[in-house]
């Protein structure tokens, strides 16, 4: 027609606009769908799951540590010793701050998994609103999600009692210093003399 | 005196005028119309996105941060049992003492650590949650903003077809005019006509001597 044919134009436009936002809403439905397994159970099961797959470990190491320890304690006829108890003590209050921080660990896991979670989705809504598909949206989320459903590699605990068996280690070495200085004739006077005017210096 | 093809000439010029006049003003409706009802969707869009934003802002209050947290030390409690729920097999069992502190003692240390590390790890816990909502706020203001941006994308095309919604009367007014002036012009010159006003011209001015 000569008059007026653009009206069947703008109205084309505005229809492909409304079907757009359609299935922009339509995209996001099934994001939200796919990924509507991802709820507190899911990350607390995921925070579960390394803590099944550490606290073994953490038996293991803490075994070997006190193994250790009551050998040396043994050896040097300090088993029955208050010593001993509480170099024990000390022990079990290193296992107990390590099996707070796999809990910390864990609950870390949980968080970042979260997060990846709700980063896949936010890139995948991105994707909706630019245009893809509703169909290939819908794949891309069911493959994410499945991603992310699938078991992931646990990252290694490492050693655990490594803080503890330092000490250990220096407090053992400095008694065999001590007991190595013991045997010299002027060892305990000269030290005792530095560092007690060194002291009384600082103090005064 | 007039003829009656200058009457109907006049009377076809007016017609194409009114034409014209009517379709100028059908398409500016039209134009105002388009705007309207765009302005209108542009509130709705505004309204939505209001809505999510007050929403977001809501859970910053000092009231739902409080709550957060809590929610944060409550997870971190649970993450914390799960991890003393398998004991360490601690016992003299070889015939150690254990002097140096004895169960209840180290029990209750271990209990006021693991509240305190809860209440610290809920800090963090309420930032991941805080991202979380954050990226979900943003999220929905992005859909609702994209929408409202093609809607108004679309707002030039329905307003030039308001434009020219009017075409086809305006057209046909021009046209009505040009062929109310041409009849006009028409009756005023044909020969008959042209002769007795010519005659009518010489009377008066021999009436004037």
């Amino acid at each position: 027609m000569c008059f007026g044919g653009g009206g069947d134009a703008a109205g084309a436009a505005r229809a492909q606009q409304q079907a757009q936002q359609a299935q922009v809403d339509q995209g996001i439905g099934q994001i939200n769908k796919a990924f509507a397994g991802f709820n507190p159970q899911f990350y607390a099961a995921r925070g579960q799951a390394f803590l099944d797959y550490a606290q073994p470990q953490l038996q293991q190491q803490y075994q070997q540590n006190r193994n250790n320890l009551l050998y040396g304690l043994a050896n040097r006829g300090l088993l029955k010793s208050t010593t001993a108890g509480m170099q024990q003590d000390t022990l079990k209050s290193a296992a107990e701050q390590a099996q707070q921080g796999l809990g910390n660990q864990a609950l870390s896991l949980e968080q970042q998994l979260q997060q990846q979670v709700g980063q896949q989705q936010n890139t995948l809504v991105n994707q909706a609103i630019a245009g893809a598909s509703p169909q290939s949206v819908a794949t891309g989320a069911l493959e994410s999600a499945s991603q992310f459903g699938a078991p992931s590699v646990l990252p290694p605990i490492g050693n655990l009692f490594s803080n503890w068996a330092s000490i250990y280690n220096t407090n053992q070495n400095n008694q065999l210093i001590n007991q190595v200085l013991g045997t010299l004739p002027n060892n305990g006077q000269l030290g005792g003399q530095n560092l007690g005017s060194s002291q009384r210096v600082v103090g005064g | 005196m007039c003829t009656g093809l200058e009457v109907a000439g006049l009377v076809t010029a007016l017609a194409g005028t009114g034409l014209s006049i009517s379709g100028a003003q059908t398409a500016s409706n039209n134009m105002n119309n388009a705007l309207k009802t765009e302005l209108l969707r542009q509130q709705g869009y505004a309204k939505q996105g209001q809505s999510v934003f007050q929403q977001s802002l809501q859970q910053s209050t000092p009231q739902a941060t409080k709550a957060g947290l809590d929610q944060g030390t409550q997870q971190a409690q649970q993450v914390q049992a799960q991890a003393r729920a398998v004991p360490l097999s601690l016992s003299s069992t070889v015939g150690v003492p254990s002097n140096y502190t004895n169960d209840s003692t180290q029990q209750a240390r271990t209990g006021l650590s693991d509240q305190a590390n809860a209440k610290n790890q809920s800090y963090n816990a309420f930032a991941v949650q805080q991202a979380l909502r954050n990226l979900l706020t943003n999220q929905q203001l992005g859909v609702i903003g994209s929408q409202a941006q093609a809607s108004g994308g679309v707002l030039p095309y329905e307003l030039q077809a308001a434009q020219q919604s009017g075409a086809g009367q305006q057209g046909f007014g021009s046209i009505l005019q040009s062929l109310g002036g041409l009849l006009g012009t028409f009756g005023a010159t044909r020969p008959g006509n042209f002769l007795s006003n010519r005659a009518m011209g010489s009377l008066q001015i021999g009436g004037g001597l």
